[in-house]
């Protein structure tokens, strides 16, 4: 994997303070895990053409082919208690879809929690990991992962939600440079937007990339079914769901799929 | 007072500009006191059974430390010599990292530092629970997939 640039060239102020580029590794968020381990600086990047072991949400596997995608991770460490570090996640997938959007010209929405959407269909995915005591974090890991150049035999066959590529809907290959450039600026200034304007800037820019606003969802949160319309996210990044009874529910966790009217 | 209702006073009291708040009855005392910083504060309560302190930090900018007055600990005594492990997150509770893995630990299980008891998962947020010491564990307190509150109690542990 050839990339042209280095921290000195992303103008930002964290964000790619150091950079790691791999060729195949099992995940960009172990390595990530591992340097923060060993008190790599705030803003580390790993990145890779390949993954061998990447995952998503309790511990599905994130098929991660090399040549075409983009995976890679980034250490923070912000100095907020840990139960703030929900708010700080979102900014992984409004990052991601607003360098879709700039590098590609499409029209990439956000899926609560943190998905990225293309036409419906499933394009990214986020893992973010914790580590901390009650009252301190000691690193933050925010992973991505975009199919950006994957073509149809190399989709998973069976997902929950439908999934695409970049290519395979704009109908042409394109560049994985462009996109982590833009995705590691713009996570960088959003991560100091959250600091310096606070999490209902960005809850409002979120939700104005979220295409599930207003819509009827089918869920599956914590072992039960749910059904309902989504009203928006809250101030901790909660799902606020109106039920079909028309009482409001708050969500942390749950599998989303969009009903078909 | 349960830590759902001290969090509903800080929130109260955050969202003012009162700079100190005292609250006082038989077995109990609350005192909140703004920091220095703007928006910091720090809590103290006491009641008859048990000491126990909270402090929460405003966002600050990346890099800037949070104030040494932030004393919560995830680890707790108890009376009968166990410790308590706590989550430092709102979210669900996963004994495992994924639904066909073994668990993480079980009870009676040695585990040491930095051995991982269990994650907190919240809005794809995976927060993996580590032990600070070397401990058994005596009993685990939540069911797997379990929604918990910040600072309930997951785990009893008896220090080794």
């Amino acid at each position: 994997m050839t990339w042209s640039f280095s921290p000195e060239s992303m103008a930002t102020r964290i964000v790619c303070s150091r950079l790691l580029f791999l060729g195949t590794t099992e995940s960009t968020n172990l390595v990530a895990r591992q340097l923060a381990e060993e008190g790599t600086p705030e803003g580390t990047v790993v990145l890779a053409d390949c993954q061998t072991g990447g995952k998503g949400r309790l511990g599905r596997p994130w098929l991660s082919p090399p040549g075409v995608n983009f995976y890679g991770s980034v250490v923070l460490r912000p100095a907020v208690l840990p139960r703030k570090a929900g708010q700080i996640t979102f900014i992984t997938s409004l990052a991601a879809a607003g360098a879709l959007r700039d590098s590609f010209s499409v029209e990439a929405q956000v899926k609560w929690p943190n998905d990225i959407l293309l036409n419906g269909k499933k394009i990214g995915g986020v893992l973010n990991e914790l580590c901390a005591s009650q009252e301190k974090i000691n690193y933050l890991v925010l992973g991505l992962g975009v199919n950006l150049n994957m073509t149809c035999d190399q989709l998973p066959e069976r997902e929950l939600f439908p999934a695409t590529s970049v290519m395979l809907e704009q109908g042409e290959a394109v560049s994985r440079e462009l996109f982590a450039r833009n995705y590691f600026q713009l996570l960088d200034r959003l991560y100091f937007r959250y600091f310096e304007e606070g999490f209902s800037s960005l809850r409002k820019e979120w939700e104005s990339y979220c295409g599930m606003i207003g819509r009827r969802v089918d869920m599956d949160a914590e072992g039960r079914s749910v059904s309902g319309e989504v009203l928006g996210i809250d101030e901790e990044g909660f799902l606020l769901l109106r039920g079909q009874d028309g009482r409001e529910e708050r969500l942390l966790s749950a599998d989303i799929r969009l009903i078909h009217d | 007072m349960d830590v759902k209702e001290l969090k509903k006073i800080i929130d109260m009291v955050t969202d003012t500009d009162i700079v100190e708040f005292e609250m006082e009855n038989s077995d109990q005392k609350i005192v909140i006191r703004r920091g220095r910083l703007a928006g910091d504060i720090s809590v103290g309560y006491k009641s008859a059974v048990q000491a126990e302190q909270v402090a929460v930090a405003a966002t600050s900018p990346p890099g800037q430390e949070i104030p040494p007055q932030t004393v919560a600990t995830a680890v707790e005594g108890t009376k009968d010599g166990l410790e308590k492990i706590k989550s430092p997150i709102v979210g669900t509770f996963y004994r495992a990292p994924s639904p066909d893995s073994p668990s993480y630990v079980e009870v009676g299980d040695v585990v040491e530092k930095g051995q991982v008891f269990c994650i907190v998962e919240a809005m794809k947020l995976m927060n993996e629970i580590e032990a600070e010491f070397k401990c058994r564990v005596k009993e685990i307190l939540k069911e797997n997939a379990q929604p918990v509150e910040f600072g309930d109690i997951l785990f009893h542990v008896e220090r080794i």
